[in-house]
């Protein structure tokens, strides 16, 4: 910035002492500068004098509508909670009146809680199955507390995944997605893969499958191979999901009522705090419809996520599953890749032949002539 | 509240009245104290409360000035006309129409400036501009005041 822009900021001593001391040594040396300098002070001088100077009004006002103000934010908070209160009370009063007194059958997920592990021969086989609580419901909420009907039906989420050693991997898929539909589910995806050229195929899927299903197509699954590893989980989510409706309805009926509360706000202020209050809560509504949603599509479909490996093979092998037979089949697949690989190099090297040919006489020509 | 509002509401009122006119300047006055009432927790002290109070009512005039049919400049920052006072060598007529024909950006920065008295930096956390800004936008608002009152020949 030259001197003369920084003459303002001068003025208002607001430069570095650096600059500052550039101006002064300017101002020295420049007659018009300082004449510049001090007609910028007087027009300061006059600018101050001809602002407008209103004289205030309405505090009163302001303090008596801030005072209001603070009123109804303590109050209106207290009216909602209070609504809130009155309307679960309410809505538990009603399931209880309108369901069983007794004969509660707590959660439990049949015989196969725990975890049991066992080792077949030659690979490493763990089944673990484990009941999870419902994470976010209200843990004095025990379901021996509840009636069933007032949980609504049962809902578990469960999820497994099983690797197989199959002979063909691709026909593994297929037999995946036949079984898939047989049980009136669906493949939720699939997919073939090689980790590298030399080693056999991998075959994955997703199924999803009724829950109630679940056990048939594990075994019919464990039947199409040699079962390598399997978990399965299963997540008791009854209680989340009747917290979540429940919860839902009474926001649902707070959210009226700050419908009905909006059309009554008088001031710029009210219709503010009431319409954020209201975005708030519907903002709540929308995240927990979704997972009630959520909770819903999990619990009525199970998830299995097989993986199928294919175990090496190669025409000529000596027959007999074993790692000898496996090692044979690689390192033949091996040495078939690597004679590929020289194979393709070479005919690079023969299509590019225009290029690097040329270049390769004109150096040898080059190098006769120099020597 | 009460306390902070008795405080700072003649100098926000008359920082809002500049900006747009005394009529308005009522309610802008009122939403900014209930928009800091609301806000108070969000204060950290990075600046004055003046400043900050200045920063929310600079929003609220904002709007106003948005929301209105007449002129976007502080068309109410300036006396109507210039009373006698001290002899001075400047046309105070002259000066002040050349003080009406500044930008808002402009008038802005000589009003937080000259007649508020805020430092660069407290009139950039208002505008919620760099201070480098401030100090180019009121070094060329003065050159234009300067330019207008040479230009009349009342400046030596």
């Amino acid at each position: 910035m030259s001197v003369r822009e920084n003459l303002k900021a001068y003025l208002d001593r607001e430069l570095s002492e650096q600059e500052a001391s550039a101006v002064r040594a300017a101002l020295e040396g420049d007659p018009s500068l300082r004449r510049e300098l001090e007609e910028m002070e007087s027009i300061g001088e006059e600018v101050r004098r001809l602002a407008a100077d209103p004289q205030p009004v309405g505090l009163e006002a302001t303090l008596e509508n801030l005072n209001r103000s603070a009123r109804r934010g303590a109050w209106w908070p207290r009216w909602a909670v209070a609504t809130a209160c009155i309307a679960v009370v309410g809505f538990g009063l009603l399931r209880l009146l309108g369901s069983r007194p007794a004969g509660l059958e707590t959660v439990a997920v049949a015989s196969k809680e725990g975890s049991a592990s066992f080792d077949a021969p030659g690979t490493a086989l763990a089944e673990s199955v484990r009941l999870r609580g419902s994470e976010g419901a209200a843990p004095a909420l025990a379901s021996s507390d509840l009636p069933e009907e007032a949980l609504g039906a049962r809902r578990i989420v469960r999820t497994a995944d099983i690797r197989l050693k199959v002979s063909d991997a691709a026909e593994a898929l297929r037999s995946a997605d036949n079984l898939a539909r047989a049980l009136g589910g669906y493949v939720a995806a699939s997919g073939l893969s090689r980790p590298t050229e030399l080693a056999p195929p991998i075959g994955s899927a997703t199924l999803r499958v009724p829950t109630a299903r679940f056990d048939e197509a594990m075994a019919r699954l464990r039947a199409m191979g040699e079962v390598l590893t399997e978990n399965s989980t299963a997540d008791d989510v009854t209680l989340e999901h009747a917290d979540v409706a429940a919860r839902l309805k009474v926001m649902r009926a707070e959210e009226q009522q700050y419908v009905a509360l909006l059309g009554e706000a008088r001031t710029i202020g009210q219709v503010l705090q009431v319409r954020e209050r209201l975005n708030q809560v519907r903002q709540e509504i929308e995240s927990r419809d979704a997972r009630r949603r959520t909770l819903e599509r999990q619990s009525a479909l199970a998830t299995i996520s097989a993986t199928f490996e294919q175990r090496a093979r190669v025409g000529g092998a000596p027959t007999g599953a074993g790692w000898a037979g496996e090692a044979w089949a690689n390192a033949v697949n091996g040495l078939g890749a690597t004679m590929r690989w020289l194979g393709s190099a070479a005919i690079f090297v023969l299509v590019y032949a225009p290029l690097w040919l040329p270049a390769l006489l004109l150096a040898a020509y080059l190098r006769r002539r120099l020597m | 509240m009460a306390d902070l509002v008795r405080r700072h509401y003649d100098a926000v009122y008359r920082f809002c009245a500049r900006r747009v006119g005394a009529e308005a300047a009522k309610d802008v006055v009122q939403e900014t104290f209930l928009a800091a009432q609301a806000a108070l927790h969000k204060f950290r002290g990075d600046s004055s409360f003046e400043v900050w109070l200045f920063g929310i009512a600079h929003n609220q005039c904002r709007r106003v000035l948005r929301r209105s049919v007449r002129a976007r400049t502080c068309s109410s920052a300036w006396r109507d006309c210039p009373d006698g006072g001290e002899a001075s060598w400047i046309d105070r007529h002259v000066l002040l129409e050349a003080l009406r024909g500044l930008s808002s950006e402009h008038t802005e920065v000589v009003l937080l400036h000259e007649v508020e008295g805020l430092t660069y930096e407290e009139a950039a956390r208002v505008l919620g501009i760099p201070a480098g800004t401030v100090k180019s936008r009121l070094h060329q608002a003065f050159q234009k005041l300067q330019r207008a009152l040479r230009a009349k020949g009342v400046v030596r």
